[in-house]
C-alpha cells in the first residue's frame, strides 16, 4: 500500500488490531508483516521504506530511511528498540538483536547480530549522509558477515533451490544491485567533485535562498 | 594626495573578482582594477586611506580562505612614493582610462563567472547557461594556467540557476575550476570587469548633412521681396 508523501505521522493499526505503529513518508508494509506498537517508520522525502513479508519488528522500533532507499526484505526479524538509520538493504531471514543501531550500511540476508552492538559507520553526521551512505554501501560490513558466507548465495530455506520464486527472488535481486550501483557510478564522484570547487557552497546557499524547494524537488525527481 | 595601496592576490579569476566586491563593500575604498599575470595569478588592487585598506585585505584574505585558496598573497603599503605610481599600474589612471571607455549597456544586473580549464569546457558552459536562463553572456577572460573565465550577467535569480547549470556542463565536457555570483556589484567593479565591445554604447558620429534653410532678402527693382532658400552644408565631420 504505497502511501503518499507527508510529513505528518499517521497511525495504523496492526495485525491484532490493539497495536497501532506510524508511519510517515513513503512507507510500504506487505501483508504479513508483524509490526509491533509504538514503532515508527519514516522515510525522508525522496526516500521509501520497504518492510517484506513475514518481516518482524519488535516494540519500540524507529526506522529512519535518508539518502536512499530502505528495505527490510522478508523474514527478517528485529528485535525490540533497534535504531536503523540512513539506507541500505537488510537481508532475507537476518536477525538483529534487541537495542542495535544500525547506521547506513546493509545487512546481509541470515546474518546474526547480537544484541546491543553498533553496526555501521561510525562517522556517520546527519550532514553528509548521502556520501556516507554511498560509501558505506560499497563493502557491506564485514563483522556482520554470517558464519557461512556461501549462504548469501543460496536461496531461501524456505523454497526448494530450483523453485521458480527462488530464481525469480535471485534475479530481483540482482536487479536491484546492478541499479543501485549505476546509481552511485552516476552520482557519487560529481556531487564530490563540485563540493571541493570555490564558490560552489556559496551559490548552494544562494540557490537555496531563491529556491527553497530545491534540494527537495531535485532529490525527488532523481529517485523517482 | 597620497593614499595607501592594498594587494591581494589568487589563482583564481572568479575568486578574486568575488574578493574584490567583498572588499569594496566592507570599507572605503576605491578598486583600481585587476591586475593578470599569466600563470593564474590574478591580484586585486585598491586604494583608500590606511585604516580602510587593512580592514579591505583583512576581509579579503578571509573571503579568500571561505573560498578554499591555499596560495594567497597579500600587500599593505601604508604610503607608496610617486615614483612607484608613476612606473606601476596601481595608479587610478588605470580606473579613469576604463571609465572612459563609454556605458556598458549591462549594467546593474547581477555577474555571473565561471572558470573551467581549458577552453571547451568554457564554451559548452556558455551556451548551456545562454540556453537555461535569461542571461546575456558579457565577455570572457583569460588568466593563464589553462583557466578561462566566462563572465554573463543578468537578474540575480537567473544568473544563479544558470550558473548551477553551468557548473554541471563545464565538469561533463572538462574540468570546472571556480564559481561565483555576485547579486549586486558596486560601479567600480563593474568598471574592472571586461566587457565585450558588442555592449558598450558608444557615442554614434554619423556624417549627416543637416540641410539649413536661411532666407535672404533680395530687393528688387519692382518692390517685390522674394525669398530665395539657400542651403548651407555643415563642416565636413572628421
Amino acid at each position: 500500500m504505497p502511501l503518499p508523501t507527508s510529513t505528518t505521522l499517521r497511525s495504523w493499526p496492526s495485525q491484532n488490531g490493539e497495536t497501532r505503529y506510524y508511519v510517515s513518508g513513503e512507507v510500504q508494509v506487505e501483508a504479513g508483516a508483524g509490526i509491533g506498537a509504538g514503532v515508527l517508520l519514516r522515510a525522508n522525502p525522496g526516500c521509501r521504506i520497504e518492510i517484506g513479508r513475514g518481516v518482524c519488528i519488535g516494540m519500540g522500533s524507529v526506522l529512519h530511511a535518508c539518502g536512499g532507499s530502505l528495505v527490510v526484505e522478508a523474514g527478517a526479524t528485529l528485535g525490540m528498540g533497534v535504531l536503523v538509520i540512513g539506507q541500505g538493504t537488510i537481508g532475507k531471514n537476518a536477525c538483529i538483536g534487541s537495542e542495535t543501531t544500525l547506521l547506513n550500511c546493509s545487512v546481509l540476508s541470515q546474518a546474526v547480530i547480537p544484541p546491543r552492538s553498533l553496526v555501521g559507520d561510525p562517522t556517520y553526521s546527519s550532514g553528509q549522509e548521502a556520501e556516507v551512505g554511498i560509501a558505506s554501501e560499497a563493502e557491506p560490513v564485514s563483522a556482520v558477515a554470517p558464519p557461512e558466507p556461501s549462504e548469501e548465495t543460496l536461496p531461501e530455506p524456505a523454497s526448494p533451490p530450483d523453485s521458480p520464486l527462488a530464481q525469480v527472488e535471485k534475479q530481483t535481486r540482482r536487479w536491484q544491485e546492478a541499479a543501485e550501483q549505476t546509481q552511485e557510478n552516476s552520482r557519487s564522484p560529481k556531487t564530490r567533485k563540485l563540493n571541493g570547487i570555490p564558490g560552489y557552497s556559496e551559490l548552494d546557499r544562494l540557490l537555496g535562498k531563491i529556491y527553497p524547494y530545491r534540494q527537495i524537488l531535485s532529490s525527488g525527481g532523481g529517485q523517482s | 594626495m597620497s593614499t595607501s595601496l592594498g594587494l591581494i592576490q589568487t589563482r583564481s579569476f572568479p575568486v578574486i573578482v568575488r574578493i574584490a566586491d567583498a572588499m569594496t563593500k566592507s570599507a572605503g575604498v576605491t578598486l583600481i582594477g585587476f591586475e593578470k599575470i599569466s600563470g593564474g595569478y590574478c591580484t586585486a588592487i585598491v586604494r583608500g586611506g590606511i585604516a580602510d585598506v587593512r580592514i579591505a585585505i583583512e576581509e579579503g584574505i578571509e573571503v579568500a580562505r571561505q573560498f578554499n585558496q591555499e596560495e594567497i598573497s597579500s600587500l599593505v603599503i601604508p604610503r607608496p612614493l610617486p615614483n612607484l605610481e608613476v612606473v606601476l599600474p596601481i595608479s587610478s589612471k588605470l580606473s579613469q582610462l576604463a571609465q572612459s571607455r563609454g556605458y556598458s549597456r549591462l549594467s546593474n544586473l547581477a555577474v555571473g563567472l565561471l572558470e573551467t580549464r581549458g577552453f571547451p569546457a568554457m564554451v559548452g558552459a556558455a551556451d548551456t547557461m545562454l540556453k537555461t536562463a535569461d542571461v546575456q553572456l558579457a565577455a570572457y577572460e583569460t588568466i593563464g594556467d589553462g583557466l578561462c573565465t566566462v563572465i554573463i550577467r543578468g537578474t540575480v535569480s537567473n544568473v544563479a540557476i544558470a550558473i548551477d547549470a553551468g557548473m554541471y556542463e563545464a565538469e561533463r565536457i572538462g574540468e570546472l575550476n571556480a564559481v561565483a555570483v555576485i547579486p549586486r556589484p558596486l560601479d567600480e567593479l563593474e568598471q574592472a570587469l571586461p566587457v565585450a565591445s558588442c555592449f558598450v554604447a558608444q557615442p554614434v558620429t554619423l556624417p549627416v548633412a543637416i540641410p539649413q534653410a536661411q532666407g535672404e532678402e533680395v530687393r528688387r527693382s519692382d518692390t517685390t521681396v522674394e525669398r530665395i532658400p539657400v542651403y548651407l552644408e555643415p563642416p565636413e565631420t572628421p
